[in-house]
Order: structure tokens, then sequence, then C-alpha cells
């Protein structure tokens, strides 16, 4: 059964004439690690608003179709519950710390506070994620003196810690270097091992290609492509989507071009070098 | 004419060292990638550049002109710097008046105020967003609704700050385009990014920074075949230049073309 | 990390201290205490009580080691309300046969007006000080817990907070932005024309930026169980309230009404 279902749901935001969402349908299966691209103002976030319940609990507007989280319709959760179930990251690393908390062991203890968790668990979960996060040195900071990307990897510690089965993810490495972007896809990894469903908003599709099970390409609020990430990160209409395919993509078409084929199209540095070693041993 | 650091230092008020002895030139017209990890100076530097902040020893020349003898508008107006977070700059009620605001204040006549904003607007790409509030468009068209009323001061020298971030295919390739124009017009280009394939792909001169310090500045091609550079800085390849490692090829291809080439 | 867990086991399962005999009363004891101080200036109306009052919060910061946090803001807050107050009494405070202190700048100063902007400033002055020192002796998120254990609920003492945090975050936007207005060319140094003239760029942002953020705040706080209608756990363990600091506010909350109430019974009776 699918953990997160959407059956030709439409969706406009208060005083919009156009479609955020259009007839989206959409099977999520549990355990499993969903990439979401394509082009800007093309749906991403506001499918991830979906699956999260804040459309319609927050966000107005008009939503059609039916949305089930776990089997139970989206309006008849209660919202509270709601974010318990489902945790969810997002770009902007500023409006996610509190405020009100004076070092970052207090940031990322505040989500389990609320959740009414036993004392000497908060404390050793606050623990181990920040040393999944290598945050440990900055426990006594003070989260409102960080800088971009340290907070970004103390609101996703945040989350984290709350444990929930579910997590939504929405371009959580704009702040990042290259080496934190790849600590963050590494630790979603792991949480997609430990049995979370994961849906992810990213223009890194190097990344995307490396860790995802399936990928959605979202364009002018429709799902264009959706499939194993294999499939759709080398599908030829993917940058009529607007999303760019990686570059080793392109060097499958061109060795295509050359005459000089792979057996087929890679979307990995891995796969390529396999494919390319495989092609000498043939020829 | 050009940018000169000579010996430049810089500290925050808090002691830490934000740059240490950094001697750099940049020619206008030339186009520049500043690269390396979070912290590692890289914002400190364009700062120093736009005159924001001012070398603690050492000397910054911008077109010959000692920055400390000047004030940061004064030399804003020979090198712009548009802000990573484009919220900060933004104040007007539409995109127009956001992009006629510095003209006016500088008090250009209308004909010139018009000329320069058709082409920052031609530029930018955001034609069909001029009306609209600058809060209700999406986050990467703001970005160049702030670079669009930059470019309108006409700077010598362009400071972007992550300006791949977020960007969707179309987002790069305007941005790409962009680049491309003002080289034309010998307006030189300094860009810090993450984005490794944006590097090689657009960049002739790539700096790379770790702990305060340049620690290399020489081609994309040159930067990218050195494994040690690579480590320090804690930077990668961008994935072509991976793949070519990894399949033993010489060491600094970069590049489509000359990868399939070499494969047989 | 067995260390680090004995660590914060160590410090969240026994009261919090701050070192200080007065900073570790209870938030509310603070509050109260505070706010009874600052307000008797109100009834009592007189700059000698007032300014008592002020210096003895200056000799209270100092004695508990504060004095640099209070001062640095009570200093400022002389000049903001302490002279301006007086200057605003000198230009529109009227009395027949008024005692001259100077003639300057064709305007008459006089003592009436002075000793008037002096009562009315102090009185403030005093107030802002008690608000000072709760800041000084006291934690926000203490604050808020105590705030919750009173039965006030997690969303309202987080609003209250909130907005508190969000001053101190605009300073910090002030800065950013100011940076990068001078950055595309507007002057914010010279002649205060020029600076009048740099406002609007910096303050437009600033407050927009807000507004846009508190939709990202609610989603992101919603997102870290705000909603949840669970028993919460508090983190933090704050001392149990002993006797003498009930009776200290016991006795000052009386004298406080005793206070309030000698002035009313004057009004009726006059």
């Amino acid at each position: 059964m699918s953990y997160i279902s959407l059956k030709n749901v439409s969706y406009q935001y208060p005083y919009s004439k156009q479609f955020a969402l259009q007839d989206i349908n959409l099977e999520l299966k549990k355990g499993k690690f969903y990439g979401v691209i394509g082009q800007n103002g093309g749906g991403k976030t506001t499918l991830c608003n979906t699956i999260r319940g804040l459309i319609p609990h927050f966000y107005k507007g008009e939503l059609s179709g039916e949305v089930l989280i776990d089997g139970t319709d989206v309006r008849n959760w209660n919202t509270g519950e709601l974010s318990a179930k489902i945790g969810y990251v997002f770009q902007n690393p500023f409006t996610q710390i509190s405020g009100i908390k004076e070092t970052v062991f207090e940031e990322i203890a505040m989500g389990l506070e609320n959740l009414g968790i036993e004392k000497n668990k908060i404390i050793e979960s606050v623990i181990s994620v920040s040393e999944l996060l290598s945050i440990s040195d900055l426990l006594e900071k003070n989260p409102n003196q960080l800088s971009g990307g340290q907070r970004q990897r103390v609101a996703f510690a945040a989350i984290i810690a709350m444990d929930a089965e579910m997590l939504v993810i929405d371009e959580p490495t704009s702040q990042l270097d290259p080496q934190g972007t790849e600590d963050v896809f590494a630790i979603i990894d792991k949480l997609k091992t430990s049995g979370k469903t994961i849906i992810l908003v990213e223009h890194k599709v190097s990344l995307i290609a490396r860790y995802c099970d399936q990928v959605i390409v979202m364009s002018d609020g429709k799902i264009a492509l959706n499939g194993l990430a294999k499939a759709v990160l080398s599908d030829p209409r993917l940058e009529e989507f607007g999303a760019t395919p990686p570059e080793v993509v392109h060097f499958g078409y061109a060795m295509q071009k050359a005459k000089k084929p792979l057996t087929e199209i890679p979307i990995t540095v891995e796969e390529a070098v396999s494919l390319v070693e495989k092609r000498g041993k043939q020829s | 004419m050009s940018i000169q650091l000579q010996n430049v230092s810089f500290a925050y008020p808090d002691g830490t060292q934000a740059i240490s002895n950094v001697s750099l030139e940049i020619q206008d017209g030339e186009r520049l990638a500043i690269i390396g990890k979070n912290g590692a100076g890289k914002t400190t530097v364009v700062k120093l550049m736009n005159n924001l902040y001012q070398p603690l020893s050492g000397t910054l020349l911008v077109d010959d002109i000692d920055t400390k003898t000047k004030t940061t508008a004064q030399i804003s107006h020979l090198v712009g710097y548009v802000f990573q977070n484009p919220d900060d700059q933004i104040f007007n009620k539409d995109v127009i008046s956001e992009l006629e605001y510095m003209p006016k204040y500088l008090k250009l006549d209308a004909k010139e105020t018009k000329a320069r904003i058709d082409e920052a607007v031609e530029f930018t790409g955001i034609k069909r967003y001029l009306k609209r509030n600058p809060y209700d468009i999406p986050y990467p068209i703001r970005k160049f609704v702030t670079i669009a009323s930059v470019l309108v001061t006409k700077p010598k020298y362009l400071i972007l700050d992550e300006p791949t971030a977020g960007q969707d295919r179309q987002g790069i390739q305007t941005l790409e385009h962009l680049m491309d124009t003002l080289q034309e017009r010998g307006i030189g280009v300094i860009t810090i990014t993450h984005d490794m394939e944006f590097v090689a792909n657009n960049f002739e001169r790539v700096v790379v920074m770790a702990h305060a310090n340049v620690i290399a500045d020489a081609s994309g091609r040159e930067v990218f075949a050195r494994d040690d550079i690579i480590a320090e800085a804690g930077i990668r390849k961008p994935q072509l230049g991976e793949l070519a490692s990894a399949l033993k090829l010489k060491g600094d291809l970069l590049y489509l073309d000359e990868l399939v080439e070499a494969i047989k | 990390m067995d260390t680090l867990i004995q660590h914060y086991s160590d410090l969240y399962n026994h009261d919090q201290k701050s070192g200080n005999w007065f900073g570790d009363f209870n938030p509310l004891s603070k509050l109260n205490i505070l706010l009874v101080i600052g307000l008797c200036g109100f009834f009592i109306q007189d700059w000698r009580f007032s300014l008592g009052v002020c210096i003895l919060e200056y000799l209270f910061a100092a004695l508990n080691g504060k004095f640099k946090y209070f001062n640095s803001i009570f200093l400022r807050l002389i000049f903001i309300i302490g002279v301006f107050i007086i200057l605003i009494r000198e230009l529109s405070y009227k009395v027949e046969n008024p005692t001259i202190m100077f003639n300057l700048l064709g305007w008459k100063w006089t003592w009436e007006a002075f000793y008037e902007g002096l009562r009315l400033g102090t009185v403030i002055l005093s107030f802002s000080g008690a608000i000072i020192l709760f800041y000084a002796f006291t934690t926000m998120r203490d604050l808020m817990y105590s705030l919750e254990q009173k039965g006030v609920s997690h969303a309202t003492s987080y609003v209250m907070l909130a907005s508190f945090q969000t001053i101190i975050d605009l300073r910090a936007s002030v800065v950013t932005i100011m940076e990068s207005q001078k950055a595309r060319g507007i002057e914010t140094q010279g002649n205060p024309l020029v600076r009048l003239k740099a406002f609007f760029p910096i303050i437009t942002p600033l407050l927009l930026g807000a507004l846009s953020s508190s939709e990202e705040k609610f989603v992101a706080m919603d997102a870290r169980a705000f909603a949840v209608e669970r028993k919460h756990t508090f983190l933090r363990q704050l001392r149990k309230v002993p006797a003498y600091e009930k009776l200290a506010v016991v006795a000052i909350d009386a004298a406080f009404a005793a206070l309030v109430l000698y002035k009313l019974v004057r009004l009726f009776v006059h």
C-alpha cells in the first residue's frame, strides 16, 4: 500500500487564477527516497506543502481531488499529529531557527519537548543526531549567531531528531559548499536505510542520481516525468521540462553520437566508468 | 585598468582573521570565479573590492583609486555587487520602480535612464515581470531583478555572490548569456559559486580560497587537475573531470568533446 | 559521546543555576518585583524618588555583576528619553511668572519646565531601568517555561518571546541591508539629508522581510510540533520557589497595593 497517495489533485493558492498543481496522480511508497526536480515555479514546493498537509490546513485556496496520508484523507488529519508524522525542512535557514533558545542543544531539543519525549531520551537523541550532522562542537553556541550553513545543519538536525516516519526536504543544501552538500545527501541516504520515506527537492541532479530511488519532474504544475531515477534522468525530454541532466548523461549521448555507444546511458560517474570499461573489454 | 589587491589582510571586529595577505589583480573585462569552502574568505574578498570593508593592512586599488579614500557608494559606481540574498536589496513596490531607483538617485536624464533600464532588462530576461511586485515573483527571478538593479548603475566590474543557487536550467542559461554579453562590453565579472560544473563551463580564470588565503589562481583546467588543491580547499571536480580521473585518462580532461575523443 | 550524555543529563536533571541569588528567582517573581518597583514612580510623581530608584537600579546591577549590560543600555536611554523629554518640555510647557534659567537660541529656558521634564523623564527611566534589570537577570527560555507552567498556552508564550527575538534579529538584518544598499551605490554616510534618503531603502526590505518571514516561521515552528496536543517535556528544570522568595514578592506587592490605595483615597478626598 502507498504511504502517500494523490489522486487527481489540483490546487490554486488563494487569489490566484493559475493552478499551482494540476491533475496530479502520485503514489509514494514507504521506505523509498524520491527526488523532485524541474523548472522553478513548476510546482515543486507546492507539491511538498500538499504532502506535508500544509495545504489545505495552513494555505487555504482551492484543493480538489484526494490526498491520502497513510490511508487517511489529509482533511481528516489533526495538524499536530501530522507534524509528528511528517518532518519538513526547507530552504531558508534563517526562519527555521526558533529564535527563542539560547543553545543549539536546546534548539534541537525543542521539537522533542513539544512531543513530550522523556527527558533522558531527548538528551540521547540530541547528542546522537548532532554527531550524525557533525555539529557536536556547536551544541553550546547561540543558534542566532551561526552562519547560514551552520543554521541549515542545525535546522536539519532539529527535524531529524524528531524521528518522523517521513521527511519532506526542500532544497536543504542551498547554503552549503560541495562537501557540506555531499554530507547532507549521505545523511539522508542513511535515514532512508533506517526505513524512512523521503521526498527531496533539489537542483543538484548528480546527487539526485546517486541517491534517489525514483525521480519526479515537475513542470507547469504537472508531473512531467515520474519513474526510476535511471529512466527519468536519462530521458531525452528532461531539458524540455526545465531540468538539467547530470553531465554523464550528456556524455552517454555524445558517445552514441560519436559511434562509440555504451550499452546504456549512465546517470552516475560509477556507472559511466563501468560502462566504459565494459565497452573496452568487448572491443 | 584593474582591481588590485596588494598584500591585503582583514579581520572581523571579533578577531576572526578573514583574509590574510592576499594579492590579486583583476583586469577589466576579465571573468573570474572564486571558489572554496564556506568560511574560506570568499565573501570577505569581494566585500573588500566593493569597499564595504577596508583592508586592515595592504592596499586595494580600483582603477588606481585607493579604496580607503572613498566611501562604499563611491566605489560601488565602479564595482557593482549583487548580494547573495535579493531580499536584502529590493525595496520598491514593483520591479520597474526598483530599476528606476538608482538612475533617479544618480539624477540621470530620462533618455539615459530608459536606455540603461531597457538594456538591463534585456540582459536579465525579466521583461514580463516589470509591473509585478518583486516579493510576488519566484526567488531565482528576484535574483535577476537585483542583478538588473545593479547593472543600471553601469559598473565597470560586477560581483555576483552565489548567482546559481536555486536556479533552474533556464536561469543558468540566462546567467551564462549575461556574463558573455558583459564580457563583450569590457565589464569584468567576479563570481562566487559552489557550482563546479558552472565554473568549468564558464570561467577561464579560477581563484581557489582556503583558510583566509588564495591557494590557487589558474585556469579551470589546471585547478581541477590538482588533486592536492581540491582536497585542501574542500571542493570537488566537475562531474566530467571526476569521470576522466576515474577512467584514469589524462589528468586534466574536463570537457565532453575531449572526453569522448579520448575513449577508444 | 557517553561523557556528553553525562554532561547534559547532569545539566538538565538539576535545577538551573545562574550563579546569582536574584538570577535564581523564578522569572515571574522577578517580573513581579521589578514591575512594581518600576511602576511606583508613576504614582509618586516626584523626580527625587524616581531618580533615587534609578540610582538604586544602577547599584543593584553593579553589585550583582551586570553593570556593563545595564549601563550600556541605560546610558543610551538617558540620552534618548531623558534629554528629549526635557527639551520637549522646555519648548512646550508654559506657566505664569516663570523662573528663567537662561536665555538661549531666542528661547526662555525655565526651571518649571525643566523640573516638569525631569519628573516625567525620571519616571520613565526608572521604569525602563526595571525592565532592563529583568532582562539582565532572566533568560527568555526560562520565562517561557515559567509562563507555560502557569498554564499560558505554548503558542502564546512562543509568540510573545519570538516577537522580542524578532526585534533582536531586526538589528542584525539592518546591518546586512545597509551593506547591500551601500554596495549598489546608495550613500549612507554624510550629511543628514543623505542619511535621510538612505532611510527608505533600508527600512522597507527590513519590514517586508519581517512580514514575509513570519509565514515561513509559522511553517517552520509547525514542523517542530508546536501544534501537537500532548503533554510537553520541560528540559530545563526551574528551582522550586522557596518560601523567602514568595515572602519577598508578597511583601513588595502589599507595599505597592498600599501605595496605590493611599493615592486613590487622596484623589477622592481632595
